[in-house]
């Protein structure tokens, strides 16, 4: 996973939300579900086994279909979807 | 004595002047439009006529009212800020008066807002989730503020309460008890005010601002938006998961009993509509709102 704090240069205190988010939204979203994955006690949860694993993938679906559903959340549940079927 | 108090800028020149007449006519306007949440409001009728509601859509409208209330509030830092900034920068007689308003009208939001909330099952002081607790001071960022003008700043802010106009809009409609409308429709008529402020500004200080300023503005209302929204789905996924279920079900408890209140999904077709408004209200002053495929698809 991707180590924002050494990117931008912050300190270990830096408030997670305090994290510049000027990435593409997707990209934000899928860094902020697995470290939310992370912290809720899904080790092991990276920004990869989200489109290999099974359990991973159904959990940032679960995820995405709790926020408003905006088109790039759409978008991307329809692209875990795929992923689930076609591993 | 005077050691001891705050420093204050140079005050002088104290401006009497008034240098824009239309933003003076605002200033009068919210004098004669003012109102008092506690006379205003008949706060009897609003026990009587929401007291025969399930006690758990009375406690999804407490939430979503401590919500709204906390939202309101978070407006206020923001325009101290300002205050500030304007004091600093000598600005007009009518803009600190309209800045000094726009405070007072948040803080009187916030007071309707925590009121009905104690109508409904009580208002809670502090948000139950962590991450709402992080996240709703986050909202506004100074250091984006300290990159654009006084009045380009101003501008940007605005165009947001174009946006949340338009959702309050929605959340007015739903309301059915009739002083929880009333509310809402006093609260809108604030806002009214405040986007009309907006325009004023568009109308005088767009068509000076350079290429870049444009741009840069453009750019700052996306950034805003988008980084909005990231912090909605922040606030969503860092919930466990009983937490989630239940934040939904009271959210979808308010809007369906008429608490004025909006679905989460009804409020994504007015964000894209109002961005889509705003961003052909200031095409005509040359500041290019990007296109943001994220969220209009």
């Amino acid at each position: 996973m991707e180590n924002r704090r050494e990117k931008y240069g912050l300190p270990e205190s830096f408030p997670e939300e305090d994290f510049l988010r000027d990435g593409p939204m997707d990209h934000e979203i899928i860094v902020m579900a697995v470290e939310a994955a992370n912290r809720q006690g899904h080790s092991g949860v990276t920004a990869e086994t989200i489109w290999s694993n099974p359990d991973h993938n159904n959990l940032m679906i679960d995820y995405l279909k709790d926020c408003r559903p905006l088109p790039i959340i759409l978008a991307m549940i329809k692209q875990f979807e795929t992923a689930k079927t076609t591993n | 004595m005077l050691e001891e108090t705050v420093q204050n800028p140079n005050p002088y020149p104290v401006v009497s002047k008034l240098e824009y007449p239309d933003i003076w006519q605002l200033c009068v306007k919210a004098r004669d439009l003012s109102w008092d949440a506690d006379r205003d409001i008949d706060w009897a009728l609003m026990e009587e006529e929401c007291k025969d509601f399930p006690d758990e859509v009375k406690e999804a409208g407490a939430e979503w009212w401590s919500l709204r209330a906390w939202m309101e509030h978070g407006a206020t830092p923001y325009g101290a800020e300002r205050y500030r900034q304007a004091v600093y920068e000598h600005q007009p007689f009518e803009i600190k008066q309209h800045v000094a308003n726009f405070i007072f009208e948040e803080l009187r939001h916030h007071e309707a807002s925590w009121r009905i909330a104690d109508v409904l099952g009580g208002y809670q002081p502090i948000p139950r989730s962590d991450y709402f607790k992080m996240v709703i001071p986050k909202f506004h960022n100074e250091k984006d503020e300290s990159q654009m003008s006084f009045y380009g700043g101003m501008a940007v802010n605005t165009l947001f309460e174009q946006l949340s106009g338009e959702l309050l809009t929605a959340r007015y409609k739903n309301a059915r008890p009739s002083q929880i409308r009333k509310a809402c429709e006093l609260i809108l008529r604030d806002e009214a005010r405040h986007i009309q402020f907006g325009r004023i500004l568009m109308k005088r200080f767009f068509e000076d601002l350079s290429e870049e300023e444009k741009v840069m503005l453009g750019n700052q209302f996306s950034k805003k938006l988008r980084g909005s929204l990231l912090n909605g789905v922040y606030a969503v996924v860092n919930l466990p998961k009983d937490e989630r279920v239940r934040a939904a079900r009271a959210r979808e408890l308010a809007a369906d009993h008429g608490l004025g209140a909006t679905h989460p999904d009804a409020e994504v077709e007015i964000i894209v509509g109002a961005l889509r408004e705003i961003r052909d209200d200031v095409a005509p002053y040359g500041v290019p709102i990007p296109i943001i495929p994220e969220i209009e698809g």
